[in-house]
């Protein structure tokens, strides 16, 4: 090999390197499509919420505890709604977040790696099933089984959403909690083992706690994903807007509203079908409130051991 | 070799070496197929400093994890052989390793503190077990003996990941030692500290001498020469040769032993 072999231009060349740029903006292309995406749903959402609210007072949407849009005369308080997507986030935290956090330290603490490779991929699959399979789930399984013990229970209910939402949301919540558990650091484990401290002892007070804050956002991630639930609480849960903490009762929760409105012919530019987009706003701040939080929290949990 | 080593040092200790507090009879730890340490034989005397020495790889961990049953953790990891604390087979039936990790403390290479309060690092552990004494006092005590009280006494409820790492591995010392351990096995304490951190964690094994026995493992020929009473050298698992430290680092029988101390390898 000699000096001359690999080309030395002078150092002032003026060439463009025009393919370098164009993957450059094709790839800025890519980034500002899903900027561009979000500020059209918040314009769309801002607009439709706008009208409505020149309607209808934003206490008595936010306050009011009667819903029937489409009655006459029209009652535009959310409230049921809330109280029903409320009953469904409830329920299904109770089943997903403790079994889901169990499941993680079953997974992260005690499971040999064959036991590993066989439960991580079921979770995954559990979490690739179309929610409107769950929503059948729930009316063909779960409700018969509540109904076999409450015998009271209406065919829609709560609780039947709830459960199936929760299952719905497990895998998330076990597999972002996997996650977390496995980011402590295994010298902990060890520090606690060395103590003369038995695995419960060292997974529950050690590595759990040292994994809260992953642990948590999990928590607050998977409460958005079942507050933004649809097909499944608009299958089993029912179309009754009810203010009712009772899970054996019919309600209808935000979601479900849209999607029965969505469904019939409301004609464009209504009062109804504006109501589409009040709902769904209020939807969006929730749950952009709800991730906002677990985005902190994540935040602060990387601190922690960089 | 070392069989011919392992009765002159036990000849000795029934003249000058105080009696074994650990030891181990034709011990042999695989981790699957690739053996780590190979058919050891040796006793450790007991309140005195004992420093395992020899060059990357040659089982110095694999060894020093073998007396609390660390190595049980590592699922693949098997071992042929005894283990004798005060005589009796940690691995005996009935022989339960949390038991004995709290009689047998360590303390890791990197420092390990939990993210838990300075004062929660030393007293979580006696409290779970359910230390009967004020949990303040043995704190305090505890962060004595290492010498970070004076540093740390305001700042007892923050956290403990806010410490330096030569205040976090004292910190590690401090929670081994409120346990009230028999003895203390030292993976390196000091290869992720300073000079300055090294020295003060040097002066402090002087310390706890006289209370626990201390076995640590080190890659620095000045510190194990510095600090320990007994030198194990360890080459390729195979034990070369175990004497009196002095002894060791001024006139090794072995000539592997004296290549490795003067720098020849390793």
């Amino acid at each position: 090999m000699s000096s001359s072999d690999l080309p030395r231009p002078p150092i002032t060349t003026q060439r463009s390197r025009f393919g370098e740029r164009l993957i450059l903006k094709g790839l800025l292309l890519c980034a500002l499509l899903s900027i561009a995406s979000t500020t059209a749903i918040v314009m769309v959402l801002g607009k439709e919420s706008a009208l409505f609210f020149q309607h209808v007072p934003l206490s008595d949407f936010l306050f009011g505890t009667e819903w029937h849009p489409v009655l006459n005369p029209p009652r535009f308080g959310v409230l049921p709604l809330v109280c029903g997507t409320f009953l469904i986030v409830a329920g299904a935290g109770l089943v997903a977040l403790p079994i889901g956090l169990g499941t993680a330290i079953y997974l992260g603490e005690y499971a040999s790696q064959r036991t590993r490779d066989i439960i991580k991929p079921v979770l995954e699959v559990l979490a690739g099933i179309p929610t409107v399979v769950y929503g059948y789930l729930a009316l063909t399984l779960i409700t018969p089984m509540i109904r076999a013990v409450f015998q009271n229970t209406g065919v829609f209910n709560a609780a039947s959403a709830a459960i199936v939402v929760g299952i719905m949301i497990l895998p998330m919540v076990a597999s972002l909690c996997d996650d977390a558990i496995r980011a402590v650091p295994d010298g902990l484990r060890q520090g606690a083992h060395a103590l003369g401290t038995t695995n419960f002892e060292v997974s529950t007070r050690v590595v759990v706690p040292a994994a809260l804050s992953g642990i948590i956002a999990s928590f607050v991630l998977a409460i958005s994903r079942a507050i933004g639930e649809t097909m499944a609480v608009t299958l089993a849960a029912g179309a009754t807007p009810k203010l009712t903490l009772n899970p054996l009762e019919s309600i209808q929760t935000m979601t479900a509203f849209i999607v029965q409105l969505s469904l019939g012919d409301t004609p464009n530019g209504t009062i109804e079908y504006q109501t589409i987009f009040a709902v769904g706003a209020l939807l969006f701040v929730i749950t952009l409130v709800m991730n906002v939080i677990a985005g902190r929290v994540l935040r602060r949990f990387r601190e922690v051991y960089e | 070799m070392v069989d011919i080593l392992g009765r002159q040092h036990a000849a000795e200790a029934r003249g000058t070496r105080s009696a074994p507090i650990l030891a181990t009879r034709g011990v042999t730890i695989s981790y699957g197929d690739s053996t780590a340490i190979r058919d050891i034989t040796l006793e450790i005397p007991e309140q005195k400093i004992t420093a395992i020495i020899g060059p990357s790889g040659c089982g110095k961990s694999t060894l020093l994890r073998s007396f609390n049953r660390m190595n049980d953790l590592i699922p693949s990891v098997h071992h042929t052989g005894e283990i004798l604390y005060h005589g009796q087979d940690i691995y005996a039936r009935g022989v339960d390793p949390v038991e004995l990790r709290r009689q047998i403390g360590m303390v890791f290479q990197k420092p390990n503190p939990f993210p838990k309060s300075i004062l929660k690092n030393v007293t979580w552990a006696p409290a779970l077990h359910g230390y009967r004494g004020s949990l303040m006092q043995l704190a305090e005590e505890s962060l004595q003996r290492v010498a970070l009280w004076d540093e740390v006494k305001d700042r007892l409820s923050q956290s403990a990941m806010g410490l330096s790492g030569g205040q976090q591995q004292r910190l590690c010392i401090a929670r081994a030692i409120a346990m009230q351990p028999d003895v203390l096995l030292m993976d390196e304490p000091c290869s992720a500290l300073d000079p300055v951190s090294t020295s003060r964690i040097e002066d402090l094994l002087f310390e706890l001498k006289s209370r626990f026995t201390i076995l640590i493992v080190t890659h620095n020929m000045q510190q194990a020469s510095r600090v320990s009473d007994y030198t194990v050298f360890l080459d390729r698992g195979s034990m070369v040769e175990f004497d009196v430290t002095d002894k060791i680092f001024t006139q090794p029988g072995e000539q592997r032993t004296a290549d490795y101390v003067m720098g020849r390898f390793g």
